[in-house]
């Protein structure tokens, strides 16, 4: 079962199976996406407990509603998009630290100083927390990139949003962050990436 | 695609999922630019401190599993509580009392419908109805004080005997009529809770015949404060 194609296969089994109430199923699925679900969720909005209890939720509702699940988009992508639109849900009312579009990153965060950072460890934990400051909007987009490896159509799919929106963000998440980046002296040649 | 259009694609060509094509216009986009590379350089930094786990991340819950199957477990129940309210497969005996909603004529309909059927009682003239309810209220009364006698264990047995439970088939036959606030989910529990069934009823007094597997459970029904009548049933 090493392929993608042999992967979306197999939860599309799963997802039929589910639709009959078969629990064994959804131990499969909940193994397999739970903890991308739980990690979705955690970098959205920073609160375990209430993690831990969308992850049930998502699931739940997977379980209530596998039946109706048409094969329209990937399985991976539905569950991904219910993930979103239930942490969305809960983070309404739930002010996390947020930095607007037009914000400069110089004026909030004072709290390193680029010839302080000696290692790339440091620099990845300078980075998170920059990340950290972006809207949802922004840092779900950056999350679903970079950590779950989606596409831009699928991320699209999953925000259900035009794939240009999402362009967008990701454009304006990486121009909020580069000046950050600059800041701390992250070049080509810190970075590994292409001297 | 213009230049505009190939930054906003470099945090896709990093994580590999464009297309060929577009991965194709990508790489010659990229030899003719090298403030591109840069770019990229930060768009990769940024993919590997956001695929990377900090160890002070939270971790999911290994129990997670086992309260998801407790959550549909308690759903699934509720649900089942529903459906039987709405469609209950034994309506007969148990839609009059509990649902308030009774397929049959209520008590009432039913003595107003004898009434009428026996003294033609739409022809009785005014004072006479009120006399004979009158008497019939006293005697429904007086009957109700001597059949249900004072109580102060939240439950009565009627025969007042201790005897060894009445068995059918090695089950137990039992009389038991329930407190009025007790809903339909609560007697459905209990019930569940004792194994019991009922066999008939509820009569004019709201008096269920239940059955029960054995004549442990009389103790426990006692001790419920939703039981107010519990009367063995002699063979």
């Amino acid at each position: 079962m090493d392929t993608a194609n042999d992967r979306a296969t197999e939860e599309l089994q799963w997802i039929a199976r589910i639709a009959e109430q078969d629990r064994t199923a959804l131990k499969l699925l909940y193994d397999r996406y739970a903890p991308r679900v739980f990690r979705f969720v955690i970098r959205m909005m920073k609160d375990e407990a209430r993690a831990q209890e969308l992850v049930n939720d998502v699931m739940m509702e997977i379980w209530k509603s596998a039946a109706k699940f048409e094969g329209r988009s990937a399985v991976s992508t539905w569950i991904l998009g219910i993930a979103r639109f239930r942490t969305l849900n809960a983070v309404r009312g739930y002010k996390p630290e947020l930095v607007g579009l037009d914000e400069s990153p110089e004026q909030e965060d004072h709290s390193s100083d680029v010839s302080q950072v000696k290692s790339m460890e440091q620099l990845r934990a300078l980075l998170r927390q920059a990340l950290d400051r972006l809207s949802v909007e922004h840092r779900e987009v950056v999350e679903l990139t970079f950590f779950h490896g989606y596409s831009y159509p699928e991320i699209a799919v999953i925000l259900d949003c035009p794939e240009n929106t999402v362009k967008t963000r990701m454009f304006h998440a990486r121009n909020k962050l580069r000046p950050w980046l600059e800041r701390q002296g992250v070049s080509a040649t810190d970075a590994g990436g292409v001297p | 695609m213009n230049t505009e259009t190939f930054e906003e694609q470099l945090a896709w060509y990093a994580n590999g999922t464009l297309g060929d094509a577009e991965r194709a216009e990508m790489d010659a986009w990229l030899a003719e630019h090298p403030e591109a590379r840069q770019h990229l350089a930060e768009v990769e930094f940024m993919q590997g401190t956001v695929a990377e786990v900090a160890a002070d991340e939270p971790q999911l819950d290994p129990n997670g599993f086992d309260q998801l199957m407790a959550q549909i477990d308690a759903q699934e129940q509720e649900l089942e509580v529903v459906e039987t309210s709405v469609a209950p497969e034994s309506a007969e005996e148990i839609e009059p009392v509990w649902t308030g909603q009774p397929e049959k004529p209520g008590f009432v309909q039913q003595l107003r419908e004898w009434f009428e059927q026996t003294f033609q009682w739409s022809l009785t003239p005014a004072f006479a109805r009120v006399a004979v309810v009158a008497q019939f209220a006293l005697v429904a009364v007086l009957g109700t004080a001597l059949y249900l006698p004072q109580e102060e264990a939240g439950y009565e047995v009627l025969s007042g005997e201790t005897g060894a439970a009445t068995a059918i088939e090695g089950a137990v036959l039992v009389d038991l009529g329930f407190n009025q606030s007790m809903t339909l989910a609560q007697l459905q529990v209990l019930l569940r809770t004792h194994q019991a069934s009922i066999v008939s009823g509820p009569n004019t007094l709201g008096i269920y015949r239940i059955r029960l597997a054995n004549a442990e459970p009389l103790t426990a029904l006692r001790a419920d404060s939703g039981v107010i009548y519990l009367q063995r049933v002699e063979p």
